[in-house]
């Protein structure tokens, strides 16, 4: 049993990790309506930012994180954040005026381009990847912030400007005609969002101590995107089913026969285009009928108007 | 000033399949105003399925018109299975849709054949002709450029002249008009679809046999640097389509040229990315006016 | 700069909306040419004209979604041309739209509540750290949003899927919340279309209870019935120009708008509210 609890420490910290980033990705894919095929790459600019952090700023002050665990996680997290979230604004100002198709394409371009830096900076790894970073975390402490994450954003959408994200992802022309300005709108949830990824990103490597430039891959970023979708994008707490189900089903699949194990993208990405084409709300409609709080209410909408 | 001429030279037959590809992209978007995720991979199953079709023992002038006629038809049914019911007022699920198929193919392809390369039945022509005394042309490079403007003329003059062709023009400059004068939507949608499936197809199967192989995420890379391409020319505008595959094919080339080859790729989404933001109707493209 | 406007037949009040000289071109399309128009606080100005004569046009240039050609537009005597639209609904403009535009994804309520959004926007922390002092602001904005509920006889739905509701009642929810954005000057596009005689009575006592408020109203409507009785002055459109101008009465009986509505678009006065039998004799 213990075994078996030990082994499950792993893929449930990992489950934490991407709670986060999935959260992330819902407040701007779900709540602003922006289709950001990029978002890997600010959990690695985050997680590179904040392993930089540790590694270097740190010891340059003449501080030894090992000896000062919290209060060093916490500068690495906000600077993890605060590199991400720089990022997610230098993208977001040019990018966001492109009408959806475009703005997809162009935050995939920015991804790359992210890959592409992390990888000729030879002083945090280069290709091989940033190793060695001290392992500020514990499951108590990821925990935490999963729940104060999804309380944030919970009150986030029930406040003004949450109302106001949501108003410019419905119709931005009537949200413009309420005096609202759909840019700082959309800007706001961009970088609230890439700056929550980049949080992912100091612990990740913080608990997994190192992390490559392939963390800010394409791939990466469908399956956050994947994980998203299959809970129901435009429902908060959809995005935690999505996390769960993408990090535990290929366990559950190690069980099974290897050809099954690989075929798990296969699977997912049929019950993506069934989920778009049937009923956007995903996973989350199922669980609507006992669920209630959490399908119809402000906050967590599902957009009713449909093709 | 040779090597550069030489790079140049290079650079278009790789612009050529970029080209190819791109029109597909420009097409769906001229009509549908959607950028369909999933095209590169249409470009993948076709290179797959001539494939399988020559290891069959078909001859290439018989396995190129039945690829793309397969991978046409499939285009068309995914627009009509999996895009027409999403036409409406939200524009992210047709995106997110085509994201997810085009996971799924290129995951499909890969558990059918494998993941790694698969090598090509057919080759082109190895032959090198020279130009004088410093520039060197192979001959697949001329015979994929040639096909390449040879199937732009035609598509050209299809669009122009032809009933149906008029009919996606139609569609692309005014979805409304066109349906007033009796253009009929569904099926131009869905002609544009197979046109620029085929289109596809041929450039899959050229790349396959320029190369000699070809592998299930082949589409991944090619795809955004066509959809580069394709905004670059200026989408929706079919002349744009080849502009800007060969543009970005010669820059590619130069670059690898010029010893710069790590940024090879970089270089495609610098250019998407520039052009979105500087000039988002493309080098021959009209600026659009939205209507409140 | 008020006192010299020839044009402000209300004296010395300052209008709300003045428009002159106003023209926008498409390419080499005129859209809109010579446009005028005044709309004084508590006025019940009718924009009215056969499709494509310019009128949403008009609403457009106002909202600051078009930027003119040439020509003005004031706003309180400040002149707004090239302004956004966000701004100039800051200035105290609420618009409605011919095609209704609610927010899909909310609630009747959030409907209503996103009106006070823009204005609410420094207290968000606040909201976030649930601070006494916005959670105050917050009751009063929920007060508010529950009388217009009710105002508009809309509180059984509140919870439900704003796109749910009935067309008639999806249009009060839009007035509602052009409304709560607490404007000084009220633009309706097409208000009555699609309503039933007693939804459109409904409606007209609504706009003219707006307009005792204080408020200045312009209304587009095709429903010539409706606009008779609703407006006090009426600009008639046609492709750009203004060919009428004045109370219905002299509306009604002028040459040029019968021409107009019944020379160019006697087909396409059958697909839209039809001028009533009592209208236009």
């Amino acid at each position: 049993m213990m075994d078996f609890l030990g082994y499950l420490s792993l893929p449930v910290t990992l489950l934490a990790i991407f709670c986060i980033q999935a959260m992330s990705l819902q407040l701007i894919l779900g709540g602003a309506g922006l289709l950001s095929l990029g978002h890997a790459a600010y959990l690695a600019v985050g997680g590179y930012a904040a392993g930089a952090v540790t590694v270097f700023g740190l010891p340059a002050l003449g501080i030894d994180p090992t000896q000062y665990p919290l209060t060093s996680l916490f500068i690495a997290m906000v600077g993890g954040m605060v590199a991400a979230g720089v990022t997610g604004f230098l993208v977001a100002l040019p990018c966001l005026r492109l009408q959806g198709d475009y703005l997809a394409m162009a935050t995939l371009g920015f991804g790359e381009i992210v890959v592409t830096v992390l990888k000729n900076v030879e002083v945090l790894g280069g290709t091989r990847g940033f190793k060695d970073i001290p392992r500020l975390v514990n499951p108590g402490v990821l925990w935490i912030s999963v729940a104060l994450v999804g309380a944030f954003l919970y009150r986030l959408y029930r406040s003004p400007l949450g109302l106001a994200i949501l108003a410019t992802r419905d119709d931005e022309i009537a949200a413009r005609s309420l005096g609202i300005s759909t840019s700082n709108a959309k800007v706001s949830a961009f970088v609230i969002g890439t700056a929550l990824a980049g949080l992912a990103g100091a612990f990740h490597v913080h608990t997994l101590q190192f992390i490559s430039p392939d963390a800010a891959d394409f791939t990466r970023s469908v399956e956050v995107l994947l994980a998203v979708v299959l809970g129901g994008m435009f429902s908060l707490p959809g995005s935690i089913f999505g996390a769960i189900i993408l990090v535990f089903v290929p366990e559950l699949l190690r069980f099974a026969p290897a050809w099954v194990a690989e075929k798990r993208m296969l699977f997912f990405s049929l019950v993506v285009i069934i989920i778009m084409v049937r009923n956007p709300a995903g996973l989350t409609a199922f669980v609507n009928s006992f669920l209630l709080r959490f399908g119809r209410k402000r906050g967590t909408p599902t957009p009713s108007g449909g093709p | 000033m040779m090597d550069f001429l030489q790079y140049l030279l290079d650079g278009l037959a790789l612009g050529s399949v970029y080209a190819l590809i791109a029109v597909g992209y420009s097409m769906v978007f001229g009509v549908l105003q959607l950028v369909n995720f999933a095209h590169s991979e249409l470009y993948m199953l076709g290179a797959y399925l001539v494939m399988l079709l020559l290891l069959q023992g078909a001859p290439l002038w018989a396995a190129l018109p039945l690829a793309c006629g397969g991978v046409g038809l499939f285009a068309v049914l995914m627009e009509r299975f999996a895009y027409r019911p999403l036409r409406g007022a939200n524009r992210l699920a047709p995106l997110i849709t085509s994201v997810g198929i085009s996971i799924f193919l290129q995951n499909f392809v890969q558990a059918v054949f494998s993941p790694n390369p698969q090598s090509y039945p057919v080759h082109l022509p190895e032959g090198i002709i020279e130009i004088g005394e410093d520039l060197l042309l192979r001959q697949r490079d001329i015979i994929v450029f040639a096909l390449t403007i040879l199937l732009t003329l035609g598509l050209e003059a299809f669009v122009r002249y032809t009933k149906p062709g008029k009919g996606i023009r139609a569609v692309a400059i005014h979805p409304q008009a066109a349906r007033i004068v009796g253009v009929p939507f569904n099926r131009t949608v869905s002609l544009t679809f197979f046109i620029g499936a085929a289109m596809a197809v041929v450039a899959g199967a050229l790349q396959g046999m320029a190369v000699n192989q070809i592998m299930p995420f082949m589409g991944v890379s090619s795809g955004l640097k066509s959809f580069a391409a394709a905004v670059l020319g200026g989408i929706g505008v079919l002349p744009g389509a080849l502009l800007g595959g060969l543009v970005l094919g010669i820059v590619e080339s130069l670059l690898v040229g010029y010893d710069l080859s790590t940024f090879k790729d970089g270089a495609a989404f610098l250019i998407l990315i520039l052009v979105l933001l500087a000039r988002p109707q493309g080098l021959l493209g009209r600026k659009v006016l939205v209507k409140v | 700069m008020n006192s010299e406007n020839p044009a402000n037949a209300a004296g010395s009040t300052q209008a709300l909306l003045s428009i002159e000289a106003l023209t926008v071109r498409f390419g080499g399309l005129v859209a809109l040419s010579n446009f005028r128009l005044e709309v004084p606080a508590g006025g019940l100005i009718g924009l009215i004209g056969p499709n494509g004569a310019g009128k949403t046009t008009v609403f457009n240039l106002v909202t600051g979604v078009y930027k003119p050609t040439s020509g003005s537009v004031r706003l309180l005597g400040r002149n707004v041309e090239g302004k956004s639209v966000h701004a100039i609904a800051r200035l105290g403009v609420g618009r409605t739209f011919q095609n209704i535009r609610l927010f899909s994804g909310l609630s009747v309520r959030d409907n209503l509540l996103a009106a006070s959004s823009y204005r609410m926007r420094s207290e968000t922390i606040g909201s976030l750290l649930r601070l006494p002092s916005v959670r105050a602001s917050e009751q009063r904005q929920a007060r508010k949003v529950q009388e217009m509920l009710s105002f508009l006889e809309l509180e059984k739905h509140a919870n439900d899927d704003a796109t749910s509701l009935p067309y008639g009642k999806q249009r009060k929810l839009e007035i509602g919340r052009a409304l709560l954005t607490e404007p000084q000057l009220l633009l309706l596009d097409e208000p009555a279309a699609g309503m039933n005689p007693t939804e459109k009575e409904s409606l007209r006592r609504l706009v003219a209870q707006i307009a005792a408020r204080g408020l200045g109203v312009l209304v587009i409507e095709h429903d010539m019935r409706f606009v008779m009785n609703l407006c006090e002055r009426i600009t008639v459109l046609d492709h750009g120009e203004i060919i009428c101008e004045g109370p219905p009465a002299k509306v009604q009986s002028d040459k040029g708008v019968i021409e107009a509505y019944l020379g160019v678009d006697a087909d396409a006065a059958t697909t839209q509210a039809a001028p009533q039998p009592g209208a236009g004799s």
